[in-house]
């Protein structure tokens, strides 16, 4: 399984292509302060606006800051917080729902009406009413999105664990003498993970474009940080005059919902056999988005 | 025929395993007496439904809710299973009683190596086992079980076999664990004819090898071929035991004269 997943992982053309596109932009994210050449915060009210030159490849916004080098530095606030944040999704979901698998009775009913609840709310009210409680941050942000977004991913692990626990191999492992532990960590678990990592792969992307979103709007990360989102607000007022300044990041973004989207697609051809593939994007069509 | 030791070394004792609905209850196994010999193989016989797998997984104490073991003993080797904890219980499977399954491919895990589930047949009850120490050994009994390419296999996942290949694993899962007991669910029953063979004359040699063997099947070829002793099963009672040749030269009761007609010999399946 896992050298076939491999194989055809590496065949599916547009998944490596996207995962390539993901590598850089983290590769350059990762290095931001060898490869900008400026201070993406450093106000240059003498140079703002300039055309893109050997020294501003994409000229300067409206402070004099040079774009690019907001533009990179931002792949930290944008990709690396969406990938920590669905991490931490993760975190909270995986386990929750093999609990509510494996245990059924009380705790699966806890669990999942927690799910229920979390996932009924729209992202974009409860991020609202917190930011209008709290105070407008990227931190309150992603606190929403992992109190929302960890319920499609115990679902999804539930129902798996739901199945494999009566799988001839778990019972053959109890036959054998397998702990418990054991049972849930050698043989429930890894059978769990495809459709997991394929959904948390896209949920990557999702979580980028609520955060610049929300950044756009002023809700999520503030000023001066040069999150794409902030950019992207940025140019508004000057989207006749200095197009760029709304073109670069918009792009930015496009390219990198796009990469995950890819890699993920490829991800779901090569885990997730194709008559499974129907039950995973009906476990996961919550009304979130 | 081999002797028999006179002290059977699993001994089943009015049994009852019934599960609960909300307004009744199905009684899957309704006190049954059994015996089992080391260097034996006892056939479990019976139709679908009369209760042999769930009679298998009661002295296994697999038994789940709404399942219960209301009544009964089961002795293994001095003692008695019921009143074990399961903590306890779950030294007793693989390491004295190992079982192998119906649907081998169905019933080993996809995503684990077939060395690594040997190895946990092996560490499982003894921690301190490495793997490199027993990777010879694990070669050994793949070559004794007939799989005659073993370091491919040993490095293959279970869906890269053939089911007779799965199962002859399986059997190598339970010799390795170097139980006593060998429970096999209906080994033959998904494997065609020559593999069916092949595999019952396994079970067989490791009975020539001192292991008690519960062979459970609706086969009454299989039994006659291979077994020893045998129960015939119906409704969760037993309702005709004794040693295989006496039961074939003379069935008392008449659902085992009917299970005998070829006919329904077919019918069963």
């Amino acid at each position: 399984m896992i050298k076939n997943t491999g194989r055809k992982l590496l065949r599916n053309k547009s998944a490596m292509f996207g995962l390539m596109i993901i590598l850089i932009l983290l590769l350059m994210g990762l290095f931001a302060g060898r490869i900008a050449s400026h201070d993406p915060t450093l106000v240059d009210i003498t140079n703002k606006l300039a055309p893109s030159s050997k020294e501003y490849p994409l000229g300067t916004d409206q402070m004099g800051r040079c774009i690019l080098c907001r533009l990179i530095y931002g792949i930290e606030i944008s990709m690396f917080t969406a990938i920590k944040v669905t991490f931490i999704i993760l975190l909270v979901g995986v386990p929750l729902g093999m609990i509510a698998g494996y245990c059924g009775g009380i705790a699966d009913n806890l669990v999942m009406r927690l799910a229920d609840i979390a996932s009924t709310f729209p992202s974009t009210l409860l991020a609202l009413a917190v930011v209008g409680i709290f105070g407008p941050s990227l931190d309150h942000l992603v606190l929403v999105f992992i109190f929302l977004w960890w319920a499609p991913f115990a679902r999804m692990v539930r129902s798996s664990v739901i199945k494999l626990k009566e799988t001839e191999f778990v019972m053959a492992a109890e036959a054998a003498g397998c702990s418990r532990r054991d049972i849930i960590m050698k043989h429930i678990f890894p059978n769990t993970l495809s459709p997991v990592i394929v959904y948390a792969t896209l949920r990557i992307a999702a979580v980028i474009t609520h955060i610049a979103g929300f950044s756009f709007i002023g809700l999520g990360s503030q000023p001066p940080a040069p999150d794409w989102g902030v950019m992207l607000n940025d140019g508004r007022q000057y989207i006749d005059t200095h197009p760029g300044m709304l073109f670069w990041p918009g792009l930015a973004i496009v390219i990198v919902v796009f990469a995950f989207n890819l890699f993920g697609e490829g991800l779901n051809d090569a885990l997730i056999p194709a008559e499974e593939e129907m039950a995973v994007v009906k476990e996961t069509g919550d009304s979130n988005e | 025929m081999i002797l028999m030791s006179n002290t059977p070394v699993l001994q089943i004792k009015n049994l009852k395993t019934y599960f609960y609905s909300r307004d009744s209850v199905v009684k899957a196994v309704d006190g049954v007496n059994m015996e089992v010999h080391s260097g034996r193989i006892t056939a479990l016989i019976g139709g679908s439904g009369s209760g042999k797998s769930v009679m298998s997984r009661s002295v296994m104490g697999l038994i789940d809710k709404p399942g219960k073991i209301v009544d009964g003993e089961i002795w293994l080797n001095g003692r008695d299973l019921r009143l074990l904890s399961e903590k306890e219980m779950r030294k007793v499977r693989g390491k004295e009683i190992a079982m192998i399954f119906q649907e081998p491919a169905a019933a080993m895990n996809p995503v684990v190596k077939i060395k690594d589930h040997l190895f946990e047949a092996v560490h499982t009850h003894d921690r301190k086992a490495r793997r490199k120490d027993k990777m010879p050994a694990f070669r050994e009994v793949l070559l004794g079980v007939g799989l005659r390419d073993p370091d491919k296999i040993l490095e293959s996942y279970p869906f890269e076999l053939s089911g007779g290949m799965c199962q002859r694993v399986m059997v190598a899962m339970g010799i390795v664990a170097n139980a006593g007991v060998l429970i096999a669910d209906e080994p033959t029953s998904s494997l065609d004819l020559t593999t069916q063979i092949s595999i019952l004359e396994e079970l067989m040699s490791l009975r020539d090898a001192g292991i008690a063997i519960i062979l459970i099947t609706h086969d009454l070829g299989v039994v006659a071929q291979t077994a020893d002793d045998m129960y015939v099963m119906k409704d969760g009672k037993i309702i005709e035991s004794g040693t295989v040749r006496e039961v074939f030269a003379a069935p008392k009761h008449p659902y085992t004269r009917y299970l005998m007609e070829p006919v329904h010999v077919e019918e069963l399946r």
